[in-house]
């Protein structure tokens, strides 16, 4: 009941003093039910009584009863919040002539909870409790039974009401049976006289009474003098406060401004620090911005849900904002350094999704730049191909992120390759983050949690790639109930379940999917190059957390996926991940917290080519990696400073290919050396942040080494990371950083997207680790009542060791692959434009990017060095890009979700000259990415149908109806030329989603 | 499934359709300093080398065949021993190689007319593959040729080409034969417009033959044994007029190092195998021939020196299958709008085919060329020599 009344008054606040709890209890926002009616016994009018309340008389002018969580609701003044006494201290109140008992403070165990009224039902005692209860369904209840509403869209407006229902007992043998006495009846019930000058107790049965004996005396009294008038002297009513606190007295408040610690405890700033949790799922929220009405003291919850701020003494605004989270003002007086903590609500509209952080005026309040976050919600509502939310899709939207194609896997950060972005899944690396050629993203959208993506400011716990970090986390599961949702596509399927395993303790996250692809694959006809195939997907993630209390905290996880295709002929392609890691992490306060974590990586693809095709020559080629780390990082807050320190080493075991023949194939069992290396990395950092908030830094070094066994090789790299921040006005900031990466392994491929067959090659003798470096520099402003946020960054980026390829590399079971490969440097540079608007019916974002990727080989091979040794086009290089994401909720059940995409056409090499050679016409290719194929464009349009929201429902069906490529532009993949065997010359484009691919998503949460 | 249903499937199967599409090829601008030498250097019989130039891409091909270089081109052994190229045609030089050693290394030295000098790695001659069990067999709609090479001595690369020769038949023998350009008078009156055959107007035996464009290239390195079984030579449609009677292919094999098998198997790939998602992106490949005069001038090709061994097959009609009804091509041909029996011009790709009894304007069949000449489907009356039949 009372956990039911949380969810529908959106936040809930606790306060506690430093070490003893000073107030526990919840904020009830003030919320608007303009239909819903009232939660008030019987009228929203306080009243003067009396209250019987923790063995004590009290007089007060303003009482009222909720009738929804049955609490006494005592009010300062006419204006002020009401409190909420705690139930259990209450004995019973007398207000307007009508008694409130509440049977259970005198021990009548079958009473139900809350108060009961004395009726005299034809001289016989009947106990009536009228409750209040909060549904979802509007339903048929638009009468006078119900909320009394007359608004024709009141299904689209209405989203919650109070049903009212009044509960009669008898009093038989001393305690209480239920009773369903009739309207007429009822009607002829009248309050129970009460003796002059006697208490409503007086009523109750004696054996109750008896009971009640030994709980003690009475004592007659009266609240304070003027405690709860207009004018109540404000020491007084502190005094009463640290008397409540004396008795550990609970209460609740709505729209109180809460006190936070005792006066003349100390000098300001105050430190206040709390958690934030989700009301409903019993989760800390991290990333939450927590911010004084200020805009100057500000900070983001961390992984716990934990915070801290420094607070000037007096009355102020906590505001938390989190995109996915409704919003949370608390007023409060700091005194002194106190904790806060707060329960949030998600967001129950789905509609509000398009999001790519709701941080309004997050970008003046970190040094850091670069970072964009996303969530599931996000993920789900932007169109994509089939359906089926996409991560990997949805980060493509961002500023600064390319991909080589549409049916590519990997992207591409500010210039970097594919193999440059360090994919992490609750802290296991990711080497292939593709389904079915790319067309789906590795992570089910039902099971992550938040997604964070670094493009410039890498923090210095993370090493081991020099483009971006993509941190993907899972979500560690219901607390409270077990929920479980289903998606039904046109090509997958997804099945997630979570809830608790020991409530309140120990959470479980279970999802997978799977597809069915084979039935459209096999209608594809012959000429489309796809004729024959087959493919198949499935993944599972499972996810356990357990809390072995509010310091210590272990989370194990899991992945696993498989995919499997085949072109044409009995070739056939596989390859899969494994990720499993534990994660625990200790905070005994909130200045100090320390993460351990471990874990186990392995990727492995093979492919087959089997024997009839060719007897002899049948077999299956495979190649693996396998990585276990260890990471350990510890923060500790002291001051306006933030220091990180940690370390973490990786083990690598990478095989390069194993070739074993297929049958009575002939072919010879073949493997290349294992190879071996060791990557242990120390960092330190720290964030610094004036007092007024105006200036703040990030700076950081990693020392970065990598030993490689067999031959034995050892680097050493530091990493440097730096940024600051300067906001002259509170909605303007300045921005610049720098930061150094370095990358020990290498992806091996010839293809422009990451495919199947594309291997791994860790630093060592031969060759040597990537580096790189990037600054940028970046104005941010948000302007409209912080509705719309602007930002503009530039950045110049240095690569080098990057690996290209010799023309007519073999880089299949090549034994002396270094001899075939070519070191390269790069270089990329450009600018981001970035308009965002996070809040009303419309929201998303526009940018805009100019951008160069550009490319050298290191050595001079003289006629063979690639384009001579000049600079070229990296094959991801598109200067111009244009996205539009955006959502307009109509009402909240419709919205419609858009998605643009221009760009500029990628490079690629094409023929320029023909010849014959053995009576057959061959080409002759331009230099390396010379030319670039037609430009790329791309609209998207989708519907979003919530039909209800209603959280009582045990099940919650949305659907997605949409269109991938609206105008059906023939966007190409590629160009190329071929010569029909030998014949003439023809040139072709390949275009992976070549019409309109419409889509219907159904979604079954319960 | 309702029709609704059926309907939002057939959008779902559009989805992927006609992935690929034909892209315009922008004719090439710019010249190319590049020659092109291609072939191989054969042991134990002619040696054929040509050259070539490159030109912009979208060129027409007759605009390819009109120069080549011209230059003196030979051959030289390790020993010391030279052969010297003579020009034939079309950037053509042969050699008369039939009784170089076997032995040793060869190589390519090139001295064009204009001064530029190009020179080869010396290449070690590839000793010649066995070809064993070269047959034919119908996989489904198609009949495959295929064999087994079996390698000598160190040898682990393949290249094989082939020449198919085919006797066809035309539809029918015809009992006339139409006389063009009569007088106009004498158009109108079938006795004096048809006659019978000569004897040497026999067009119903022809024979035709085409050389392989595509090499094949295989290779068994990696494997225990050096063999590789069921190379696929070539694939030709059950309904093919190629075997519809007599049809044979000389299977030539040879070796190749392991630097021509590569160079020939990605300029093979980069001109046919590109454009799928996960092709590797096209480059230019360096061959084995150096210019030695000046820089900036590349050779494209590789040259070897090998030995070749050829086997020969013949299939017969037992493949073929076609749903073929010849009479129902025939016909008797209309008059013009005038009466008048204009077969000059109104039927001028057609033949007279089969006739019962005396000509009349009725009961004259007429058809298309092909039913009667079978020169109208492309091929020759020259028989082989060594054709092993008594057909003419």
């Amino acid at each position: 009941m009372r956990r039911l009344f949380v969810w529908l008054l959106l936040a809930l606040g606790t306060v506690c003093a430093a070490q003893t709890p000073l107030y526990r209890g919840r904020t009830l926002t003030e919320y608007n039910f303009p239909f819903n009616g009232h939660y008030f016994w019987s009228t929203p009018d306080y009243s003067a009584g009396t209250v019987y309340f923790n063995g004590t008389r009290f007089s007060a002018d303003l009482l009222n009863i909720n009738a929804h969580t049955q609490e006494l609701l005592v009010k300062e003044s006419t204006f002020s919040a009401p409190v909420a006494a705690e139930q259990s201290l209450t004995a019973w109140i007398s207000i307007g002539g009508v008694n409130y008992v509440n049977l259970r403070y005198y021990g009548m165990e079958e009473a139900p909870e809350g108060f009961l009224v004395p009726l005299d039902d034809s001289g016989r005692r009947v106990w009536m409790q009228r409750r209040k209860q909060f549904l979802r369904e509007p339903g048929d209840h638009n009468g006078p039974k119900g909320i009394g509403y007359d608004d024709p869209k009141y299904k689209d407006n209405i989203i919650a009401y109070f049903r009212i229902k009044d509960y009669y007992y008898a009093e038989r043998r001393g305690g209480l049976k239920q009773i369903h006495p009739g309207r007429s009846r009822r009607a002829a019930m009248t309050p129970a006289a009460l003796p002059p000058e006697e208490a409503p107790d007086a009523l109750i049965p004696k054996e109750i009474r008896r009971k009640a004996a030994q709980l003690g005396p009475s004592a007659e009294s009266s609240l304070p003098a003027g405690w709860f008038s207009k004018n109540a002297p404000s020491d007084e009513r502190k005094a009463l406060l640290a008397a409540i606190e004396q008795e550990a007295l609970i209460a609740n408040y709505r729209n109180k401004t809460y006190e936070i610690g005792r006066q003349g405890s100390g000098q300001a700033p105050f430190e206040v620090s709390g958690t934030v949790h989700d009301v409903a799922s019993g989760e800390a929220v991290p990333a939450v911005l927590v911010t004084d009405s200020s805009g100057k003291a500000y900070c983001y919850t961390d992984e716990q849900g934990r915070w801290k701020l420094k607070l000037p003494e007096g009355a102020g605004l906590l505001t938390f904002r989190e995109y996915s989270m409704e919003d949370m003002d608390i007023h409060v007086i700091v005194n002194g350094s106190g904790v806060l903590d707060v329960l949030m609500r998600e967001k129950v509209t789905a509609l509000q999704s398009a999001y790519v952080t709701a941080n309004g005026m997050a970008d003046h309040r970190r040094a850091g730049m670069g970072l964009e976050k996303l969530n599931s919600s996000t993920v789900t509502h932007v169109p994509s191909a089939f359906g089926e939310g996409d991560v990997i899709k949805t980060v493509l939207t961002l500023p600064g992120v390319k991909s080589v194609g549409e049916a590519s896997s990997g992207f591409n950060v500010r210039g970097g390759s594919s193999d440059q972005n360090l994919i992490l899944l609750d802290g296991g690396t990711i080497y292939n983050p593709g389904h079915l050629f790319g067309v789906f993203s590795a992570f089910n959208t039902d099971v992550v949690g938040d997604i964070e993506l670094y493009k410039s400011s890498i923090p210095v716990r993370y090493g081991g790639r020099i483009s971006s970090v993509l941190d993907i986390s899972t979500r560690e599961g219901n607390s409270e109930r077990l929920h479980g949702s289903l998606g039904l596509g046109i090509l997958t399927s997804h099945l997630a379940l979570e809830g608790p395993i020991v409530k309140g303790k120990t959470t479980f996250v279970l999802g997978g999917r799977t597809t069915y692809s084979d039935w459209l694959l096999k209608r594809i006809p012959r000429n489309s190059g796809y004729a024959g195939g087959s493919a198949s997907f499935s993944d599972i993630n499972l996810g356990l957390t357990h809390r072995f209390d509010d310091i210590n905290t272990l989370k194990i996880s899991g992945y696993w996926s498989r995919d499997g295709f085949s072109f044409r002929g009995d070739t056939t392609f596989r390859y899969s991940n494994l990720d499993i890691a534990a994660k625990w992490t200790r905070k005994p306060d909130s200045d100090n917290s320390l993460t351990v974590s471990a874990g186990y990586d392995q990727y492995s693809n093979t492919l087959e080519r089997g024997y009839a095709t060719d007897p002899l020559g049948a077999f299956s080629l495979s190649t693996q990696i396998r990585q276990g780390f260890v990471r350990a990082g510890a923060v500790h807050r002291r001051g306006s400073h933030s220091l990180s320190w940690g370390g973490d080493g990786i083990f690598y075991a990478l095989s390069p290919g194993t070739l074993v023949p297929i049958e009575s194939s002939a072919v010879l069992p073949k493997t290349l050396a294992l190879e071996t290396a060791l990557e242990p990395s120390l960092y330190a950092g720290d964030e610094w942040r004036s007092e007024d908030g105006v200036l703040s830094a990030e700076g950081g070094i990693r020392l970065s080494s990598f030993l490689a066994f067999s031959p034995a090789k050892f680097y050493f790299n530091p990493e440097f990371r730096l940024s600051g921040k300067y906001s002259p006005l509170a909605n303007f900031s300045l921005k610049a950083g720098i930061n150094s990466m370095t990358q020990y392994i290498h992806l091996i491929s010839n293809t422009s997207a990451i495919s199947p067959m594309d291997t791994w090659k860790l630093a060592g003798a031969d060759i040597a680790p990537q580096k790189g470096w990037q600054a940028a520099a970046g104005a941010y402003w948000t302007i409209f009542g912080s509705t719309i946020d602007l930002s503009l960054e530039g950045y110049y980026k240095r690569m080098t060791g990057c690996l290209d390829y010799k023309s007519g590399a073999v880089l299949s079971m090549n034994e002396h692959l270094a001899d075939d490969l070519v070191q390269t440097r790069g270089k990329a540079y450009g600018v981001e434009l970035m308009l965002r608007k996070q809040t009303g019916r419309l929201t998303g974002w526009l940018s805009y990017t100019w951008s160069r990727s550009l490319l050298q080989e290191m050595q001079d091979r003289g006629p063979e060095t690639i384009n001579g040794g000049a600079w070229y086009n990296a094959p991801h290089d598109k200067p111009h890009d244009v996205k539009l994401v955006g959502n307009y909720k109509f009402t909240h059940r419709y919205s419609i979700s858009f998605n643009l995409d221009y760009s500029t056409g990628r490079p690629v090499t094409v023929p320029v000259g023909q010849f014959y050679y053995d009576n057959a016409v061959r080409l002759m290719y331009s230099m390396r990415n010379a030319y670039r194929i037609p430009d790329y464009f791309r609209l998207d349009l989708a519907l979003n149908i919530e039909p209800g929201h209603y959280l009582k429902a045990f099940t919650h069906m949305s659907a997605t109806i949409g269109c991938y490529n609206v105008t059906g532009r023939r966007n190409a993949y590629s160009v190329f030329y071929t010569t029909s065997g030998g014949r003439n010359v023809r040139g072709y484009m390949v275009s992976v989603f070549a019409t309109q691919i419409p889509y219907l998503s159904l979604n079954l949460k319960f | 499934m309702n029709t609704r249903a059926h309907i939002f499937l057939a959008v779902l199967l559009s989805v992927l359709t006609g992935c690929i599409y034909p892209f315009s090829v922008e004719n090439g601008e710019g010249e190319f300093n590049d020659i092109v030498v291609s072939g191989n250097i054969l042991i134990g019989e002619t040696t054929r080398i040509t050259l070539g130039y490159v030109y912009p891409i979208g060129s027409a091909v007759s605009e390819m065949r009109k120069e080549f270089p011209r230059g003196t081109i030979t051959i030289e052994h390790d020993s010391g021993q030279v052969w010297k190229g003579t020009y034939q045609y079309r950037g053509v030089y042969s050699f008369d190689t039939a009784s170089a050693p076997a032995e040793g290394s060869y190589r390519l030295n090139i001295r064009l007319d204009e001064g530029t000098e190009f020179a080869s790695d010396w290449a070690a001659v590839c000793p010649a593959p066995e070809i064993g069990n070269l047959h034919a067999e119908q996989s489904g709609g198609v009949v495959q040729i295929v064999m087994d090479l079996k390698g000598t001595g160190s040898l682990w690369h393949y290249r094989w080409d082939y020449f198919q020769t085919w006797e066809y038949h035309a539809d029918y023998i015809p009992d006339l034969m139409f006389i063009p350009r009569l007088p106009e008078g004498d158009r109108e009156n079938p006795a004096k417009i048809y006659r019978s055959p000569e004897p040497d107007e026999d067009y119903y035996y022809c024979w035709n033959s085409a050389a392989s464009v595509e090499p094949g290239l295989g290779s068994s390195k990696g494997q225990s044994i050096d063999e590789i079984q069921n190379a696929e030579v070539a694939t030709i449609p059950v309904s093919d007029m190629r075997i519809s009677h007599l049809y044979c292919i000389d299977v030539t094999a040879s070796g190749l190092s392991e630097g021509g098998r590569a160079w020939q198997q990605h300029l093979k790939d980069v001109s046919n195998d590109t454009g799928s998602l996960f092709s590797p992106t096209p480059s230019d490949m360096p061959g084995n021939i150096h210019c030695t005069s000046s820089e900036g001038i590349n050779a494209i090709g590789y040259v070897d020196a090998v030995c070749r061994t050829t086997s020969r097959l013949f299939i017969g009609p037992e493949y073929y299958k076609r749903a073929y009804d010849p009479d129902q091509y025939i016909f008797i041909p209309d008059p013009d709008e005038d009466g008048f029996y204009n077969f000059d011009n109104l039927y001028i790709n057609n033949s007279p085919v089969k006739c019962n009894g005396t000509p009349t304007k009725t009961n004259v069949y007429w058809g298309p060329k092909r039913c009667v000449d079978c020169r109208a489907s492309g091929g020759t009356k020259t028989k082989p020599e060594w054709w092993p039949n008594n057909d003419k």
